[in-house]
């Protein structure tokens, strides 16, 4: 597809997906091809909103009822956006639906006047994730992390990236203990070779390879999120790098994994980044993750839990457990009977 | 127009002058009393109409006497004119109560209310229904008069101001439902739509007031408890540096 553009004619060295690389070759065109789906719109007269529960870029989020079942549901509200994106969105969580730890879709609805999409979802007793995070053991933390990986295990092993993983963005009903990965609005089917739109993930959550225009980025990107969602628990601090802007949160990263393996990765790929983010980047040495670790932190920062961080968060995507490696860890050991 | 019984110079005879209005069409035609009607002093000539209203009016006499056109036997001093001219308003208003209540009052209350005279709803969705006076007490000086939309079935307050500060009980808490009952061809026959709230196209459900209420007041509780675990804290603080 194309990979001519004018910043990759550097690239010496293309990245592919290490596992599902071919899942959507294998898969009717109907699967991926979301622009040519047609959706049926149902009409919203069985959901009526009960309060606002929250908003974002692209939508507004309330609680509702379906009026016929008496069932408690979500009803987000889509922005005016393109229609295909709208498709991707609906195609995706079609694809996904019934899968392990996936929001379901109910139902697709629009207002017949104004033409306004809606979706609609079960709806999830969430715990705020800010704070219900300090409350979690470490047993809690290693079993919602494999939850999170089963939803990642099979989005990916469905040809699917979901690019915003974030903890706002993962439902948890701790009395249930059940973990939704919610908000498919950013998710994209994968295609080897295809480039994708480095403008996704929340900036805290962005994988590197987004900071330096890496277009061809695979699943792997969600596993550095997820790396970065699991050190925000482990250490007790999320956002675990928190920049201001793009290039400050490149500056945040390699302060913590150091510039040594940052320029390699650039190496390996031929990634061509601008001079004047360079100078700002600077030379820095790799932090080790014990310094990370204190007396309120320590009970879940243990050995393992650094092992499997730190075969996370690698600048190459490539290098980057995934999500069937991730689950094959020695961190999820002690969860095995349960 | 000045009014007839202030002229007290004047020697002619009882009978008014021909360009000289009886004091009740011209109380009615003053602006802010558009809402009454000119009750037939055939009406107010009848004691029987008029009992138990003595006891309610002060000055009842010299009140009835303004509203029949008598002129009183003693001259009076400036603030007994005034005295007896609010006395006359009440009892006016009182005996409008009753005296719209008659076939003859409701006939001629039925008039004003074809020419909308006593306004409209202002309701979209009513669709410029005239509506009619009506007390929410039939004692004087509880409330003032509102109106009433016999499409809604709503009470709203005067759409003038100039209205708003007359007596309730000059209409009473009977006569728009005793009108319609003697007119039935007034009652409208379409219910008028519903207007429904709507967010995005989705109705709002019935139990969305309830909730906010609820997490409303979980909120506040857990701020005031926030704030007594800090007045403690403080507290404990100022009496380790003592």
């Amino acid at each position: 597809m194309n990979h001519s553009s004018k910043k990759n004619k550097n690239r010496i060295f293309r990245n592919k997906a290490r596992i599902y690389c071919d899942v959507n070759l294998h898969k009717p065109k109907e699967y991926w091809n979301y622009e040519a789906l047609n959706v049926k719109w149902e009409t919203q007269d069985d959901y009526e909103i009960i309060r606002k529960i929250g908003r974002g870029k692209y939508s507004e989020v309330f609680e509702g009822t379906n009026i016929k079942n008496n069932e408690k549901c979500v009803i987000k509200v889509l922005k005016p956006v393109k229609k295909k994106k709208i498709k991707r969105e609906i195609k995706i969580l079609q694809n996904l639906c019934g899968g392990p730890n996936i929001i379901t879709l109910l139902d697709v609805v629009r207002d017949p006047q104004s033409k306004t999409p809606s979706l609609i979802f079960d709806y999830i007793n969430n715990t705020d994730f800010k704070h219900l995070s300090p409350t979690l053991t470490d047993f809690d933390v290693r079993f919602y992390i494999r939850e999170l990986l089963y939803a990642l295990d099979f989005c990916h092993s469905n040809g699917i990236m979901h690019r915003d993983v974030k903890p706002s963005n993962v439902m948890i009903d701790h009395q249930k203990r059940k973990l939704y990965l919610i908000d498919w609005g950013l998710a994209e089917f994968y295609h080897p070779n295809q480039d994708y739109n480095v403008r996704v993930a929340s900036r805290p959550y962005k994988g590197p390879e987004l900071l330096v225009d890496m277009e061809d980025y695979d699943y792997s990107l969600d596993m550095w999120s997820l790396g970065c969602m699991f050190a925000g628990m482990l250490f007790q601090k999320d956002p675990f790098f928190h920049g201001h802007d793009n290039i400050d949160q490149l500056v945040k990263i390699v302060k913590v994994l150091g510039t040594e393996e940052f320029y390699s990765y650039l190496e390996k790929y031929g990634i061509v980044v601008d001079h004047t983010i360079l100078s700002i980047i600077g030379k820095h040495p790799k932090k080790p993750w014990g310094r990370f670790i204190t007396k309120e932190n320590q009970h879940l920062a243990v050995p393992e839990a650094i092992d499997f961080l730190e075969k996370l968060l690698r600048y190459d995507p490539a290098e980057r457990l995934t999500t069937r490696e991730a689950l094959d860890h020695p961190y999820f050991k002690p969860l095995l009977s349960h | 127009m000045e009014r007839k019984y202030k002229d007290t110079s004047s020697e002619e005879e009882d009978s008014l002058n021909e360009d000289e209005m009886a004091w009740i069409p011209w109380y009615c035609n003053l602006k802010g009393n558009e809402f009454f009607a000119t009750i037939d002093e055939d009406y107010i000539n009848d004691d029987f109409n008029l009992t138990g209203l003595s006891s309610l009016v002060q000055f009842y006499d010299g009140a009835l006497g303004i509203i029949l056109d008598s002129d009183p036997e003693d001259p009076l001093s400036e603030d007994q004119q005034e005295a007896l001219e609010r006395s006359a308003d009440i009892l006016y208003g009182l005996i409008h109560a009753r005296y719209i209540l008659t076939p003859k009052g409701l006939a001629h209350m039925h008039e004003k209310f074809k020419k909308a005279e006593f306004g409209r709803c202002p309701r979209v969705f009513c669709q410029n229904q005239p509506v009619l006076p009506v007390g929410l007490a039939d004692m004087q000086g509880v409330d003032t008069v509102k109106v009433y939309c016999p499409k809604c079935n709503d009470i709203f307050n005067p759409k003038y101001r100039r209205h708003s500060h007359i007596d309730g009980a000059y209409f009473g808490t009977t006569f728009p439902h005793l009108l319609l009952i003697t007119y039935p061809e007034l009652i409208p026959t379409k219910p008028p739509q519903q207007y429904v709230p709507k967010i995005y196209g989705f109705k709002i459900h019935k139990s969305a007031r309830e909730r906010q209420l609820q997490l409303q007041q979980k909120k506040n509780s857990s701020q005031q408890q926030q704030a007594k675990q800090q007045q403690q804290q403080q507290q404990q603080q100022q009496q380790q540096q003592q």
